[in-house]
């Protein structure tokens, strides 16, 4: 069953800990990046008996930069209609990226940029490669499997305003604290990874469900994901995919027909119209929300703990 | 539009008191003869008998956990909460409109009544463990494994009787305002949401399986489940045994002596449990169980679709009438009344559960 692992701050000294029934159990392996941790977790390190409850450390990213963090878009069903996209004639698998500047404690706070007022959130599957890829995938590279070292959970954090009228995903995506990651690192052993399919991820906002779905509905599977992936992109250990959103954020297109109309405007009025009716909704994050997250199996076999966020403006 | 949905019960940061066990259920019944009858066959062990009220205990303690009452209908009367702190209990005894009774309810022990936001008496009483605890008798059966026979030479031994009931393990209550009921549980009584299944459309909370929290001991899943309903009722009892054997023998006795079965032998999803479901003589679910969920304070909450093929991992097929979707009309006068007294109800949540609950769990049977 997979182990898993924590990273922390306590008396200005990082460490990783053992995850084990709501406490950590410190491992001492002093201040490793996820690369670095990842091959100290193959060696069965062994934690002490002391152990804290999560409130007493600082949680921090179990994903540490610099690293590579490839995302998804629309890959599941219900995502890709409430963003306009037809499912039936989205054939293509949707890669984009975020930086690593984005990545964030589980367990603190996300802050709305100044300029920015559709703030949205996105809880995500998110894989953590333990191997270098570096050619295109062929016969010879194995099964997908042996590639994915662990497990986290993600919220792509988005600033629709910027996302979509300028055209500028990485920027939109990619804010300080827009990649609040944990707290779990589930390492997998052998014959974990196919769990994936049991995940049930849920977001709620003010104890609210707005989104709740199983890793089942993948539209694209993380096997053929990280197999086209290999045709455009090298892949270090360390790096992550996000898998893409359930539905259920803010942001929801305007119908056909208003589709339509739009796509004879000027470009300037067509954004305008976007920013108003989008202003309408009031799913958009705001300062004061709490975001709590989780993805865990029914049976608990997997569990990547609870993400609690408070949402913040910045000053 | 869609509106967003309500919001999930949470665990308490700062409950009342941190309630034990469920201690008993109090039933009304027109017909209290039949009822003493099916209940014994049930498996429970009558304790006092008399005109207007049996009391019935499981074998894990000698306190009543089931009371059945002479009434003009079959409702539920009330239900019983241990606390095991007399600190806690004081508190609760503080609250306005709490009732204090000094020579207990169905027992002798002294206890404090509530009133839960649907209108039902809750009554809580001060017990340490010590007190209300028999240690659990295991009755030592030996089974053959793969490669260790432990019964050697020696047949299962036949013996056709009752189900041993070791002690009343969960009610689950359907209620009109779920959120307000389910809070007022975690709040009082500091239950924890083990799991929470929503709808599927409107991702609304439906049902709220909570246990109770004793920090690192260890809790059932659910000791008190609290589902949204057309009604104020109680949807079903559970009574746990010592393992499926039982479970198995006390089904076949029952069906020997002629009662309707609820459902049948399976295992449960939330809760993990092995149930079988019966219906005592007022048509009330009843279900004997063994191998359920333990957790401690730890576990956090699950949130789940639901269906029906979210109730188990494996089992008979489900009946048709297994879960009651039909509207009688005596729940729809329920329903008028609680709309009257501004009850908090939404008409498009149950139609979107009665639908859900419509659907059958497997492709092969056709309702």
């Amino acid at each position: 069953m997979a182990k898993n692992f924590i990273r922390f701050e306590q008396n200005d000294h990082i460490d990783w800990g053992e995850w084990k029934q709501g406490k950590v159990f410190p491992l001492g392996a002093g201040e490793l990046n996820t690369k670095e941790f990842l091959e100290f977790s193959k060696n069965n390190p062994s934690s002490g008996s002391k152990s804290y409850s999560a409130e007493e450390l600082k949680i921090l990213s179990p994903i540490t930069a610099p690293c590579q963090v490839v995302c998804q878009g629309a890959n599941y069903r219900q995502h890709l209609i409430e963003s306009g996209l037809d499912p039936d004639e989205k054939n293509y698998n949707l890669f984009f990226s975020k930086s690593d500047a984005s990545l964030t404690s589980p367990l603190g706070k996300v802050i709305r940029p100044k300029q920015v007022k559709l703030l949205d959130y996105e809880i995500e599957l998110g894989l953590v490669f333990g191997k270098s890829i570096r050619e295109t995938w062929n016969k010879n590279s194995g099964e997908v499997s042996d590639y994915v070292a662990a497990f986290f959970m993600a919220n792509d954090i988005s600033a629709r305003d910027i996302q979509l009228p300028q055209l500028q995903w990485y920027k939109g995506k990619s804010y300080r604290t827009f990649l609040p990651a944990g707290p779990v690192l589930a390492v997998l052993e052998p014959g974990d990874f196919q769990l994936w399919k049991s995940l049930e991820l849920t977001l709620l906002v003010n104890d609210r469900v707005r989104q709740h779905d199983t890793a089942a509905n993948l539209v694209f599977n993380p096997e053929e994901s990280i197999r086209e992936l290999s045709h455009f992109c090298n892949i270090e250990p360390g790096d992550v995919l996000l898998t893409g959103t359930p539905s259920g954020c803010a942001l929801r297109a305007p119908g056909k027909l208003l589709q339509k109309i739009a796509a004879l405007l000027p470009e300037k009025k067509k954004w305008e119209l976007f920013q108003k009716g989008q202003l309408k909704r009031s799913e958009y994050l705001q300062p004061g929300d709490n975001i709590r997250s989780f993805i865990r199996s029914a049976d608990r076999r997997i569990d990547l703990g609870d993400q609690i966020l408070r949402v913040e403006q910045e000053s | 539009m869609k509106q967003i949905p309500s919001a999930c019960p949470v665990r308490s940061n700062h409950p009342l008191s941190k309630a034990s066990d469920i201690a008993y259920i109090r039933l009304g019944r027109k017909n209290l003869k039949s009822a003493f009858e099916y209940y014994q066959d049930f498996g429970l062990d009558p304790i006092e008998k008399k005109e207007d009220r049996i009391l019935f205990r499981g074998n894990s303690s000698d306190l009543p956990c089931w009371s059945l009452e002479k009434a003009d209908r079959d409702f539920l009367i009330g239900l019983g909460i241990y606390v095991n702190s007399s600190e806690d209990f004081e508190k609760l005894k503080a609250l306005p409109g709490a009732e204090f009774l000094q020579g207990g309810r169905i027992n002798s022990m002294p206890c404090v009544t509530l009133i839960d936001p649907s209108g039902l008496p809750v009554d809580v009483m001060y017990v340490s463990e010590e007190i209300k605890i028999n240690p659990v008798v295991h009755w030592g059966e030996l089974w053959n494994y793969p490669g260790e026979s432990r019964r050697a030479n020696l047949p299962r031994s036949y013996e056709s009787r009752p189900a041993r009931i070791i002690r009343l393990g969960h009610a689950v209550f359907l209620k009109q305002e779920f959120l307000k009921n389910a809070s007022w549980y975690c709040d009082t009584f500091g239950m924890i949401p083990s799991d929470i299944q929503i709808l599927p459309e409107s991702k609304e909370p439906v049902i709220v399986f909570l246990r109770f929290d004793q920090g690192e001991v260890l809790s059932d899943h659910h000791s008190i489940v609290i589902a949204s309903g057309i009604t104020d009722s109680l949807e079903h009892c559970a009574f746990e045994l010592e393992n499926l054997d039982e479970v198995a023998k006390g089904r076949e006795w029952l069906l020997g002596k002629g009662y309707r079965s609820g459902w049948g032998i399976g295992r449960h999803l939330l809760g993990s449990q092995i149930f079988d479901y019966h219906r005592d003589p007022s048509g009330m679910l009843v279900e004997h169980y063994t191998d359920g969920d333990k957790f401690d304070s730890t576990v956090p909450t699950g949130v789940h679709l639901i269906n029906r093929k979210s109730l188990y991992q494996w089992g008979e097929d489900m009946p048709k009438d297994f879960l009651d979707t039909k509207l009688s009309l005596r729940k729809l006068l329920e329903l008028w009344k609680g709309i009257l007294s501004k009850k908090r109800i939404s008409i498009s949540i149950l139609m979107e559960l009665k639908k859900v609950a419509e659907l059958s769990p497997r492709t092969w049977i056709k309702y």
